[in-house]
């Protein structure tokens, strides 16, 4: 059949193939046409139908609230846990089953409202507290009224709480252990002057906590960037500003993890590069190697470096000049050889001899380049390797012709990205819509539904 | 020359599932349910054979025992390159155990003469094992369990097999045939099935055989020629965990008595 022209064509023919994959996508313009009933007919068809719908991580919001309407308490647990269920659907779940795990479910839901999370608070289930005091959604109130409960089990939850207030926080910090008041010490909505009292503590916990705070003023910041316990140094250094840091010179830390944090830096002093380009620590090294201010002299030294890892940093760096891009492609190591191959910047004389190489990463970034050549990408499109065709269907370049061969891959994942492709068009790709695996339909689906 | 590939389609459960009102199974609207894997490598090592020796007229003949929803399995096989497949099915298979299987399974061997049958070494759901090992019993066949290396050539009298013992240990030993093969895992990477072949496996034939055609009596299958019979599924009650509190002494000897009223 040819590609249908208007979403009513494309529902027609759902229809007349009963299949639900297809149109699952396309279920939210479905609802708005006369075809809703025979729609629902083709997902409700079966039992086993329907729980594997409202298990599937893309299901649609608004099939889920379809399949809830169905009272099944096996439905609501899966959909419950479903990350696509919205607040409406989980609301509904909650109004009509007292199942534990599918309230637990809604306690630890992304879409969980405010409202429902309120309610749930007051659970005699330890459990379900505890994912209300974690979930984002729930409000400063509900978390007030979990600390009232004086569980101390949440109080580590609720004080790292996003809503959680800043008289709320003061008291948790009076009357809480050192955990608990560390814990409200990172969080942004800390009072001042806790932050002020407190970030010259004996405790090294409690001072990375202040470290760690986004809020923390830039002056106590630099002040624990001095401190003597290397975990606060790293947190305190990689919470300043990027370019502030002031006076750090051209000291390397004595703790390895510090100089990592100070090798991504973007205002990393030339003479503190000098001395990182030389680290004993490779991790160092390659944080250094993929730092966009390094400096064209120290990449071209970083190129001789021993270490694999700060080899591939360079090929990823965005700011590497094009003569040592030319290097990297020669390295003799193939994974380092393929951190250049799908640069859209690598010289056209290096592509061309990365082309030939026999390598499966080097191949699949040559088959991502967008300046590959078409008939190389036809040629790789035939490759036997599933990872190279597939890196020719990531390539937002490649051609009509190859990707609609590449629809019919013999990898059903390659065949579900490929006719997911911007540049098909649905007269490339609908003849897909008959293919077995249901992955590939649900994609045809969806890419019919936005086309139309 | 034909080699014979019982295959099984296996239930994988969803996280939550619920049972069958008889108790004695989940129930399949919880499962999903697709070819058994390990009978993928027995495939895939049936179709290598035939096609490293291609001009030895090899044929691969893909079996289930199953009702027609065993069909897919049976397409999928043909799909990844066997030449025929044969569903055998009657109502009274609907309680068969592995033996009663097996009974099934010797009697298309009795018909179709494969110099080898080659049987996953277990199926991913009930994982018994023991199917393979009941056929050739009952053929009176040479057999060899759990293989994980095969090499065989159409027309030879024996085939050569690797399997793997404690210790990273290789038994390397040499078997007549005909034989029944169990096939372990990794012995092969089993091929995915192309698109055209999928559509050309759909538009096939699928043999379909009733008991009484290959000459099973009655007794003899279903629960009636089973040796065993499931009684229940069940999930266990978890053990129950308490954490001790107390000075060493008194956890000591909260330990202790614990460990009396566990004993009785």
């Amino acid at each position: 059949m040819s590609a249908p022209r208007s979403i009513d064509d494309f529902l027609d023919e759902c229809i007349r193939r009963a299949d639900a994959y297809l149109v699952l996508p396309a279920y939210d313009r479905a609802i708005e046409s006369k075809r809703r009933n025979e729609i629902d007919a083709i997902l409700l068809k079966s039992s086993r139908l329907r729980l594997v719908l409202s298990n599937l991580p893309f299901t649609p919001s608004s099939v889920l609230a379809r399949l809830v309407a169905e009272p099944s308490e096996a439905i609501f647990l899966r959909v419950a846990r479903n990350p696509n269920a919205d607040a409406a659907t989980l609301d509904y779940i909650y109004a009509r089953t007292q199942m534990v795990e599918a309230r637990r479910a809604i306690a630890n839901h992304r879409n969980a409202t405010p409202d429902t999370l309120d309610r749930l608070a007051a659970s005699e289930d330890g459990e379900i507290r505890a994912l209300v005091a974690s979930n984002r959604n729930t409000a400063s109130e509900t978390l007030r009224a979990l600390f009232a409960r004086e569980d101390s089990g949440l109080w580590a939850a609720i004080a790292r709480h996003v809503h959680a207030d800043a008289n709320l926080l003061r008291v948790i910090f009076e009357r809480s252990s050192r955990r608990e008041r560390a814990e409200v010490l990172g969080n942004s909505n800390c009072p001042p002057d806790l932050l002020q009292n407190n970030y010259k503590s004996d405790d090294p916990l409690v001072r990375r906590k202040c470290a760690s705070n986004e809020a923390l003023p830039t002056a106590l910041r630099l002040a624990l960037v001095e401190d003597s316990d290397a975990s606060v140094r790293a947190e305190a250094l990689g919470g300043l500003p990027d370019p502030a840091n002031e006076g750090e010179g051209s000291r390397a830390d004595g703790s390895k993890y510090v100089r990592r944090v100070q090798a991504r830096r973007s205002d990393v002093s030339d003479e503190l590069i000098q001395r990182l380009s030389r680290d004993p620590d490779a991790w160092v090294r390659r944080w250094l190697a993929r730092n966009s201010m390094t400096p064209d002299g120290v990449l071209h030294q970083l190129l001789l470096d021993d270490d694999e890892g700060v080899r591939r940093a360079l090929g990823r760096n965005r700011k590497t000049p094009p003569d040592l891009l030319t290097r990297i492609a020669i390295d003799a190591v193939a994974w380092v050889r393929a951190s250049v191959a799908d640069r859209k910047d690598l010289p056209k004389s290096s592509l061309r001899l990365l082309e030939k190489d026999c390598s499966p990463d080097v191949l699949s970034g040559v088959a991502r380049n967008p300046t590959s050549r078409p008939s190389l990408l036809s040629a790789l499109a035939r490759s036997d390797d599933a990872a190279i065709r597939r890196a020719v269907i990531l390539n937002k370049a490649a051609p009509r012709r190859v990707l609609r061969n590449l629809c019919e891959d013999d990898y059903p994942l390659n065949r579900a990205m490929a006719v997911s492709h911007e540049n098909l068009r649905i007269e490339d790709f609908w003849a897909s819509a008959a293919d077995p695996e249901p992955q590939v339909r649900f994609a045809v689906g969806k890419r019919a539904a936005a086309c139309l | 020359m034909k080699i014979l590939v019982p295959i099984k389609r296996v239930a994988s459960l969803d996280d939550e599932f619920e049972l069958r009102p008889d108790g004695r199974d989940v129930d399949p609207d919880f499962c999903e349910f697709d070819l058994n894997e390990f009978d993928e490598y027995s495939l895939e090592a049936a179709v290598q054979i035939k096609e490293r020796f291609a001009d030895a007229g090899v044929e691969v003949v893909a079996l289930t025992v199953d009702t027609e929803e065993g069909d897919d399995v049976l397409r999928k096989a043909l799909a990844k390159g066997a030449d025929r497949a044969v569903r055998v099915w009657d109502d009274a298979l609907a309680d068969a155990d592995q033996v009663a299987i097996a009974r099934v399974i010797a009697k298309v061997a009795e018909q179709e003469q494969p110099e080898l049958i080659l049987c996953g070494a277990q199926s991913a759901d009930h994982g018994h094992a023991q199917t393979g090992i009941a056929l050739a019993g009952i053929l009176r066949r040479n057999h060899a369990a759990v293989v994980s290396g095969l090499e065989y050539e159409p027309g030879a009298k024996a085939a050569v097999i690797d399997r793997e013992l404690e210790g990273g240990l290789i038994e390397k030993l040499q078997i007549e045939t005909p034989a029944v093969l169990t096939i372990q895992l990794g012995i092969n990477k089993p091929r995915y099935a192309s698109l055209r072949s999928i559509k050309q496996a759909n538009a096939k034939t699928i043999e379909v055989l009733e008991a009484s055609e290959i000459g099973l009596q009655p007794e003899l299958i279903g629960q009636g020629g089973s040796l065993s019979r499931v009684r229940r599924m069940f999930i266990p009650e978890r053990g129950r965990s308490v954490m001790i509190e107390g000075t060493p002494a008194e956890q000591a000897s909260r330990l202790l008595e614990i460990i009396r009223e566990v004993q009785g």
